[in-house]
């Protein structure tokens, strides 16, 4: 048993304790309200993230815990943007949970269970323990995704996710069997590398083929994808919001840690291999950005619209672990692009969804309940407006410095076609997103429409919090590429 | 590629992991969707169990109490939307369920 390093395990205990501690409170004084376990979510997501960027400090060699997690620069920052994801969302979620009677104590302890799972699949480096992480976060989502017990779409949204979400974890779990396999009987992700590289015996390729088969489903990629808008739709609608962003966030972190071997210029040997990879996700993240850029345009239901836009966006992230393994890029450029892109996509789509719940049961549901909405509530119509701009990637937004690193990794990496696929899909994109602004400033309020609730302060908070540093990052794009390069 | 490496153990936890698969996607009743899976992670257990024995580490054995408890986690849960499903609409069809528009 080696050294337990305690600040290391700190941000994973926390969020342990956390839940446990809002389920016992209201076991003792039973909550009707949601503002108590929002405090404490709050309070231990916060904590957590603060004890994760202290890890920062510590030299290298120090970033273990238990052997079983370790604090890359990737999966700390990565880890740190679901903590983050996690929080605004809490700090958006009690309207939600008033409005559809929700039970408070519970609803908040799977948010923070949920977020626990994440932060343990972006820092496992160890086979078993992203499994378990997966796992967490999976089942944590099954009961959040139909907790609202009273409608059909709910159970319905639930039963679909439990059944493919199951069906993938069975794929990732049989996969990572071959893995271990190939590593001769290791689970350590720095033997599974090894092994990957002398494929003797040769179950590594196997295993990854299966592994990112799993992952693809978390990040809903086109054609794993098929749950997505439906689940979406049924869920509450910060959950929905999570499940686009810290779900994905890490799904992609994990991913990108077991295809790190695959970088062109670290293994001659791997050639072959990390070229049926790499063809393998060009045509994942191709088909994403194609399928959800057009059906998005279809849909008139927001969160049907944002569900699509989110299977785009999983393509458009894809081209960071491409540009690692087709080379002609630094290591710490990838990395350095690929936070900037998850920390913007948190960002605005945490910003869109936060809005939709805003407006209540009014913003969750047509595009066209959106008309006049400039009018009527100017300060979320803004909010609204500078999201779904930075989703589009226009510039001075963090939407657009994220895909610019992206992108331009990828044309570096020789993956010219792949990014005018994505500009493409882009374009296509400014459509369905301005549509929603269009509708926002230059239609009539219709008049059957229920007026807007005001903003409490928490909720406020959180839409500021999430607002604010898409256009910051996006005046000063220097700012986070500084912070991730001085790592 | 070795021959010595094909043993029959991984051929029968292939053989029923593609099982699994057939029954997710050809069943339309949600228990047996769901004994698909349960299949499929069972698969998994026999190939961790086989290759634990091969290369002599006993960690594929522990993993083994993981995934059967993981199994059943996604089981308590599992169970209980069908039951809800069932309950609130007397569906036990994964094709039935299609409310949302999918």
């Amino acid at each position: 048993m080696p050294d337990i390093n305690w600040w290391t395990s700190l941000p994973i205990i926390l969020l342990t304790v956390t839940p446990l501690v809002i389920l016992l409170l209201d076991a003792i004084a039973p909550q009707r309200d949601p503002i108590v376990s929002m405090l404490l979510a709050v309070v231990g997501l916060t904590a957590a993230l603060f004890f994760t960027l202290l890890v920062e400090g510590t030299p290298s060699a120090d970033r273990d815990a238990f052997g079983l997690l370790h604090y890359d620069t990737l999966g700390l920052y990565g880890a740190a943007i679901c903590l983050l994801a996690g929080i605004l969302l809490a700090l958006l979620s009690p309207r939600t949970v008033r409005l559809y009677a929700l039970p408070p104590a519970e609803y908040f302890a799977l948010l923070v269970m949920a977020v626990l799972g994440m932060v343990v699949v972006c820092l496992g480096f160890e086979l078993l323990t992203i499994f378990l992480g997966v796992e967490i976060t999976a089942v944590a989502f099954y009961v959040l995704v139909g907790l609202e017990g009273n409608a059909r779409g709910a159970t319905e949204a639930s039963l679909k996710y439990f059944v493919l979400s199951s069906f993938s974890s069975a794929f990732l779990i049989f996969g990572f069997a071959f893995l271990y396999a190939g590593a001769r009987g290791s689970t350590m992700l720095f033997d599974v590398w090894n092994g990957m590289v002398l494929q003797d015996p040769p179950w590594a390729e196997l295993g990854v083929a299966l592994a990112v088969a799993g992952f693809a489903f978390k990040l809903t990629l086109v054609p794993f994808h098929l749950y997505a808008a439906d689940v979406f739709e049924g869920a509450p609608t910060p959950v929905a919001a999570l499940l686009a962003t810290g779900s994905k966030v890490a799904g992609f972190v994990a991913l990108f840690h077991l295809l790190l071997p695959f970088q062109r210029y670290l293994t001659l040997e791997l050639a072959s291999m990390a070229d049926n990879v790499a063809e393998i996700l060009a045509i994942l993240a191709a088909l994403s950005i194609v399928v959800g850029n057009v059906v998005a345009v279809l849909q008139r239901n927001i969160k049907r619209m944002l569900a699509y836009s989110s299977i785009a966006h999983g393509g458009y992230m894809l081209i960071a672990p491409l540009a690692l393994i087709a080379g002609g890029v630094r290591y710490a450029e990838v990395e350095a692009a690929a936070l900037v892109y998850l920390l913007a996509y948190v960002l605005m789509s945490v910003a869109a969804f936060g809005v939709a719940l805003t407006l209540g049961a009014r913003g969750e549901r047509a595009i066209d309940d959106y008309a006049g909405l400039g009018r009527v509530a100017p300060g979320l119509a803004f909010a609204m407006t500078v999201a779904l701009i930075s989703l589009t990637g226009i510039p001075l937004t963090a939407g657009f410095v994220g895909k610019f690193a992206v992108f331009n990794a990828g044309v570096q990496a020789g993956h010219a076609w792949l990014v005018v696929v994505a500009l493409l899909g882009s374009a296509v994109s400014a459509f369905y997103y301005l549509r929603v602004v269009v509708y926002m400033y230059m239609r009539e309020p219709s008049a059957e429409m229920p007026p807007v609730e005001g903003l409490t302060l928490v909720q406020g908070l959180g839409l500021v919090l999430a607002t604010v540093p898409i256009v910051l990052v996006g005046l000063w794009p220097k700012l986070v590429l500084a912070l991730l390069a001085g790592s | 590629m070795g021959g010595e490496f094909f043993g029959w153990n991984v051929i029968l936890s292939m053989l029923l992991f593609t099982l699994g698969i057939l029954a997710v996607l050809w069943q339309r009743n949600a228990l047996s969707v769901f004994m698909g899976i349960e299949l499929m992670l069972n698969a998994a257990n026999l190939a961790f169990i086989n290759f634990a024995q091969r290369y002599g580490d006993e960690s594929g054995a522990a993993i083994i109490l993981f995934i059967v408890t993981v199994a059943a986690a996604e089981a308590a849960i599992g169970l209980a939307i069908f039951l809800r499903l069932y309950r609130q609409a007397a569906i036990i069809d994964v094709d039935k369920a299609n409310q949302l528009r999918g």
